[in-house]
């Protein structure tokens, strides 16, 4: 085991509720559930451990993780991960965020309603060292990708797009092969990083790791129960709890991808719910030759 | 050092850099990769004729999200 990084489901409410959103209820993980997922953690075989903190929106309840966060950065090797869409930031939590060791990605779509990228968004992404952008490309926000590369462009933000997990939104995949190398075209104009982008978890980064469920990457419930994704809280897969373990599992292996042209830089993608060959592996293609190119041209 | 995303880690202090291909091999498998691409263009007209027309109009965009940005 090279690292660990547990999915850490603070909790299932949201101050959004995206459409396409895989999470339900309210629940919130309890301060016990942190204290023995610490326990936990310290005794698995590696010393590098890569929380990440999500949910939900986890900075509804950043006063119950925040001590178990910092405790944890204590450790030389140990990182933090805040998947949020900062729409409200408690007071506290920007001190927080400066630390060393700690990275904040934030989910900006720029629909039409959802996740809008406005003024307030601009301002606060401004007093984070770094963050980067995950969007998720639906029908909804195709048109406006455009608008978002120009102010991913303007400020060299890292940006991962993805589909959605369950492919219930996803256009065309002419479409969307379209609309992401018009995008790659505008990020260029901006003389844009490509190795700080990636789409479906293929990218040109070195030591991007893509998916890992069920081995060093594993989601951890409200309740303590573990997953090996958190797209499957609340269903009967459990593989363990913060008491007790987890069973390591290998769901990552593609076989049938091993031929393909992308395979090495293209992640697989989503190994539960993204089975290969599928008509979006063409657009991952196109958005990896582009991207190889530019980072090739870039040196 | 930038973050990662969701079901991905990009923090190279944690998962070390492995050099997966060297040159030659990267090479070859790349240009693999571009005559599938190219073939993909062939096969779908649609597809080749949006991408060859694909121009930027960087002035615009940077003012179009200027006045998104802009708004209330």
């Amino acid at each position: 085991m090279e690292f660990v990084s547990p999915w850490i489901h603070t909790t299932e409410k949201c101050n959004l509720r995206c459409h396409y959103c895989y999470v339900r209820g309210n629940a919130v993980m309890q301060p016990i559930i942190y204290h023995k997922l610490r326990e936990m953690l310290l005794k698995l075989p590696t010393t590098k451990i890569h929380l990440r903190f999500a949910g939900g929106e986890p900075l509804l309840v950043f006063d119950i993780w925040q001590r178990f966060a910092t405790s944890m950065l204590k450790y030389d090797s140990a990182k933090v991960e805040v998947l949020t869409n900062l729409v409200d930031v408690p007071r506290n939590f920007w001190a927080f965020a400066g630390l060393e060791n700690v990275n904040i990605s934030v989910s900006v779509d720029n629909g039409d309603k959802i996740k809008v990228l406005d003024k307030s968004i601009s301002k606060k992404l401004k007093r984070l060292r770094n963050p980067w952008i995950m969007t998720t490309i639906t029908e909804e926000n195709i048109e406006n990708l455009d608008i978002l590369a120009a102010f991913i462009g303007l400020n060299n933000y890292g940006w991962c797009l993805t589909t959605d997990y369950f492919e219930k939104s996803v256009p065309k995949w002419e479409i969307l092969a379209n609309r992401l190398l018009e995008v790659l075209e505008i990020l260029k104009q901006f003389n844009y990083d490509f190795t700080k982008i990636s789409f479906n978890n293929a990218s040109v980064k070195a030591g991007f790791s893509g998916c890992k469920i069920g081995n060093e990457m594993f989601a951890v419930a409200p309740d303590g129960n573990i997953y090996k994704c958190q797209t499957l809280i609340g269903s009967k897969n459990i593989i363990g709890n913060v008491f007790t373990g987890y069973k390591i599992s290998n769901v990552c292996e593609r076989k049938s991808c091993e031929d393909c042209s992308a395979y090495g830089l293209c992640k697989g993608w989503c190994p539960l719910h993204y089975k290969t060959p599928n008509p979006i592996c063409n657009v991952i293609k196109l958005f990896l030759n582009k991207v190889a190119k530019e980072v090739q041209n870039a040196k | 050092m930038p973050s990662d995303c969701q079901c991905s880690t990009a923090c190279t202090q944690i998962v070390e850099k492995k050099v997966v291909l060297n040159n030659k091999e990267a090479t070859k498998k790349l240009r693999r990769l571009e005559d599938e691409v190219e073939s993909l263009k062939r096969e779908n007209a649609t597809l080749k004729r949006k991408l060859t027309r694909a121009t930027v109009n960087k002035k615009k965009l940077v003012s179009d999200l200027k006045r998104q940005l802009d708004k209330a």
